[in-house]
């Protein structure tokens, strides 16, 4: 129990640390990511500027955090929306089933047919280039895969026999959906909401590196990797900060996502 | 077992021999031998390494070497055109950062159209690496004494790429086709009254103005292509076929991926030029193409992006080349919109932009800050201590935008993603507008709708460049007159046009002083674009291309009189 304990606890303090220095940037770093600086150009990592400086003399460690703040509002924000809807789609077509379900399924589907970055790159080029574009196009990407998760947990609890009892005593459907399922599946919806929060910070790296999320100057973790390949040879630091940060990133919530199973699930330990 | 197989063989010579065939059982007795010798001499040819005949199919339309007989002659398997085996062949990779949207001269006038169509169609005249005019399709041309026509002589024995002798008649009717109302590029002759057939190989340019220089100006770049109007008939337009007479022809379009070229041998310059097959390779992001070259996957490129091209320094086998270049970046206004319509508001840019930050960071260097004409054109350009506005003050900004009530004003800036320049002087223009209190939202926009965005009027400020011109009789008439051609910024100044009417007609030192109070008018009282600097080309090719000239006119890239070591 301890072992599972600090799986769970290490990654989830990375994860915290990473998010709380993003969103506070203010915190540790102090200089405007957008300061332009011809002095500075291409500065080697040091104390001066501790990941060095691109090629416009922008302070990367600055850059890097107030990117980080993009790229995971961009990844939770969509999953908290694909969450929600993907949510009451699963829930409506878990408890209800019949034609509801069967057409709605369908819709559900169509959209887990198409592999998961080319649908993002599609609709994040199709609504246009910007951060918030690209958190949409996210969330149309995860609410699908919700929907198919929760509706079988759905399925799974309301077909237990105190979903029965519930029934026999006269409790609503709704009221029973609402104090009852929705606790009982919370376990394989925070498994999968973890893993969905990690590949959408993938995704949306590789939206910004390919230019369809947040717009220059405004940096995230893929826009600085993809201004940095050209240096790639002259200044490999550019590239390396992100990068290394984004890995970190994903893989605590990748273990995060596993110890949260086994402690919430004790017939997986 | 034998016997069955004998049966079979007997059936099947009796089935394919007509005549002359020997009994079944004595000749392939007596050939057996010889069918396994021949067999294991292919097996070894084909596939010991080390035994290669550098061999090519001339219908293996990607132009890759076959490396072995096997695939040599898996070549001819795959493409049985009844073709014979050659065993040496010249096939020039180019890189090209855009794909064309369309190879018809009335329907384009972006560079990545303009570099294929170069290939595949001849002007009148042309450039010279050092700026003047020679013959290209014209053997000569003469200038009226009133300077109101001017007179060209096609070249004796120009033919189209189908065979067919060019007449003066398909002069006419090209220019005809690119004045028509179709056309995009119809107001780039506006000056042109009519375009008349002399007898079969003589053409007359008629004026409304005795500017005989601009015309040769304006045929000698951008679209003014010859055409076959025998293949305009047969396919309705020339959109993805190439009806011209120049040094190469179309032979295959990959969309997305690459246009295969093939060389005219009918061209006047066709023994100066050794390459068989011209492929253009659509190769959007620069540091590919590096590798590219590198790894010799491609012979040309020519690059926007200093850093990228300066990874190419000391490379073994490539040649890196950075000229000065006639081309310049540029922010325009939209001044049909508030608060951009104000002059002071224009002036205000002006002063908060840093050009030599600008050109340091983004351009490292390579260029020179610039006012409306480059100071390559040193005889004509005024020293930039002219222009008040491009000394950077953020005080004087800040008091312009006061006087034109915009402080605190958020607009949006266009660029091209395809243009690495633009790319990377995109967010230092922001940083330098926040400075003044203008917040400026970066909007990045693909090639294909670039000049849709740009003639629809759909933006606040675009971060362009332009390709520049030798002769300012053709870029001052069609950026800066109320109904010039390239006029996106809207820009309307009724003693402009009537200026620039004069300075294209005249010569000598009235020519220049009318020119320069003309670049002193665009820069202080009208003030459509904040000029910034001029942009050197950036090339890379492989050691084994030679006779390539750069030629300051980036709009001019020829690969007649090229040449590839054959491999």
């Amino acid at each position: 129990m301890r072992g599972i304990r600090l799986r769970l606890i290490v990654p989830g303090v990375v994860f915290l640390c990473v998010a709380l220095v993003s969103f506070f940037p203010g915190l540790v770093a102090k200089r405007d990511p957008l300061e332009i600086d011809a002095a500075r150009v291409l500065t080697e990592p040091g104390s001066d500027a501790w990941l060095g400086t691109d090629r416009l003399g922008r302070d990367l460690f600055s850059r890097l955090l107030h990117g980080g703040q993009v790229s995971l509002s961009v990844a939770l924000g969509s999953v908290a929306i694909a969450l929600a809807v993907g949510g009451v789609i699963g829930i409506l077509c878990g408890a209800i089933g019949g034609k509801v379900d069967l057409l709605l399924m369908r819709v559900v589907d169509l959209f887990l047919s198409f592999p998961a970055f080319l649908l993002a790159i599609t609709l994040a080029a199709a609504l246009g280039p910007n951060a918030r574009n690209a958190a949409i196009a996210l969330a149309i990407v995860y609410a699908p895969i919700f929907a198919r998760v929760i509706r079988s947990a759905t399925i799974a609890e309301v077909s237990k026999g105190y979903c029965e009892a519930l029934e026999t005593l006269g409790v609503s459907r709704s009221k029973a959906t609402w104090r009852h399922i929705l606790p009982n599946i919370s376990t394989p919806v925070s498994v999968q909401t973890t893993a969905a929060v990690a590949q959408a910070l993938l995704i949306e790296s590789g939206l910004s590196f390919l230019g369809l999320g947040s717009q220059p100057p405004t940096a995230s973790w893929g826009s600085i990797i993809s201004e940095g390949r050209v240096l790639l040879e002259l200044a490999p630091w550019v590239v390396l900060g992100p990068s290394v940060l984004l890995s970190v990133t994903v893989l605590s919530l990748f273990l995060l996502g596993d110890s949260l199973r086994e402690v919430l699930d004790p017939r997986s330990r | 077992m034998s016997k069955y197989l004998k049966a079979i063989s007997s059936k099947y010579l009796a089935s394919v021999c007509k005549t002359d065939c020997e009994a079944p059982g004595k000749s392939s007795r007596r050939k057996w031998p010889l069918g396994v010798a021949a067999f294991a001499v292919f097996v070894s040819v084909a596939f010991v390494p080390g035994v290669q005949l550098s061999a090519k199919s001339p219908s293996n339309k990607s132009g890759s070497a076959c490396k072995t007989a096997g695939e040599a002659v898996g070549s001819l398997l795959c493409f049985k055109e009844g073709k014979k085996l050659v065993l040496r062949t010249s096939v020039l990779v180019a890189g090209t950062p855009a794909e064309p949207a369309s190879l018809d001269p009335i329907f384009e006038s972006n560079l990545a159209s303009i570099l294929v169509m170069n290939q595949l169609y001849d002007r009148l005249v042309r450039f010279t690496p050092a700026l003047g005019y020679e013959p290209q399709l014209a053997a000569s041309y003469a200038i009226a004494e009133d300077s109101l026509s001017v007179k060209f002589t096609i070249r004796e024995g120009a033919v189209f790429q189908s065979g067919r002798p060019i007449l003066a008649r398909d002069v006419v009717y090209s220019f005809n086709r690119l004045r028509s109302s179709e056309s995009i590029n119809k107001g780039l002759y506006s000056a042109v009254t009519a375009v008349v057939a002399i007898g079969k190989n003589q053409v007359e340019f008629r004026l409304a103005t005795p500017t005989p220089n601009a015309l040769l100006s304006q045929l000698a770049v951008g679209p003014s292509y010859v055409m076959d109007s025998k293949v305009v008939t047969k396919n309705g337009n020339l959109k993805r076929v190439s009806g011209g007479s120049g040094a190469f022809s179309l032979q295959e379009w990959k969309s997305g991926s690459e246009l295969i070229l093939a060389k005219n041998n009918n061209h006047f310059n066709s023994p100066k030029t050794g390459i068989a097959r011209l492929v253009f390779r659509v190769i959007p992001d620069e540091i590919s193409a590096v590798s590219a070259l590198r790894a010799g996957s491609i012979n040309w490129f020519a690059f926007g992006d200093p850093t990228a091209a300066s990874l190419l320094k000391g490379v073994a086998g490539v040649t890196y080349s950075n000229n000065p270049s006639l081309a310049y970046l540029y922010l325009s206004f939209n001044t049909t919109k508030a608060p951009f319509n104000s002059l002071d508001f224009r002036t205000a840019v002006s002063y908060a932009m840093n050009r030599s930050e600008i050109l340091s960071l983004a351009l490292e260097g390579r260029g020179e800050v610039t006012g409306p004409m480059v100071p390559a054109l040193k005889d004509l350009a005024l020293p930039l201590t002219s222009f008040p506005s491009y000394s950077f003050s953020v005080d004087k900004a800040k008091d312009l935008l006061t006087k034109a009530g915009a402080t605190g004003t958020s607009l949006t800036l266009h660029v091209n993603g395809a243009s690495a320049p633009q790319v990377a002087a995109a967010p230092i223009i922001v940083s330098q507008l926040a400075k003044v209190g203008i917040t400026a939202r970066i909007v990045t926009v693909d090639s294909a709708s670039w000049f849709s965005i740009l003639s629809k009027q759909g933006y606040d400020l675009i971060l362009g460049q332009s390709g520049g011109a030798p002769n300012p009789d053709v870029q001052f008439f069609n950026s800066y007159t109320c109904t010039g051609a390239w006029n996106y910024s809207k820009i309307c100044d009724a003693a402009y046009d009537d200026q620039i009417e004069v300075a294209r007609a005249a010569t000598g030192a009235a020519r220049r002083l009318t020119y320069q109070k003309l670049q002193s008018r665009i820069v202080n009282q009208m003030m459509p674009y904040a000029f910034i600097s001029t942009m050197d080309s950036l090339w890379g090719w492989t050691n084994d291309v030679s006779g390539f000239t750069p030629l300051p006119l980036v709009s001019d890239r020829r690969f007649d009189g090229v040449t590839i070591k054959s491999r």
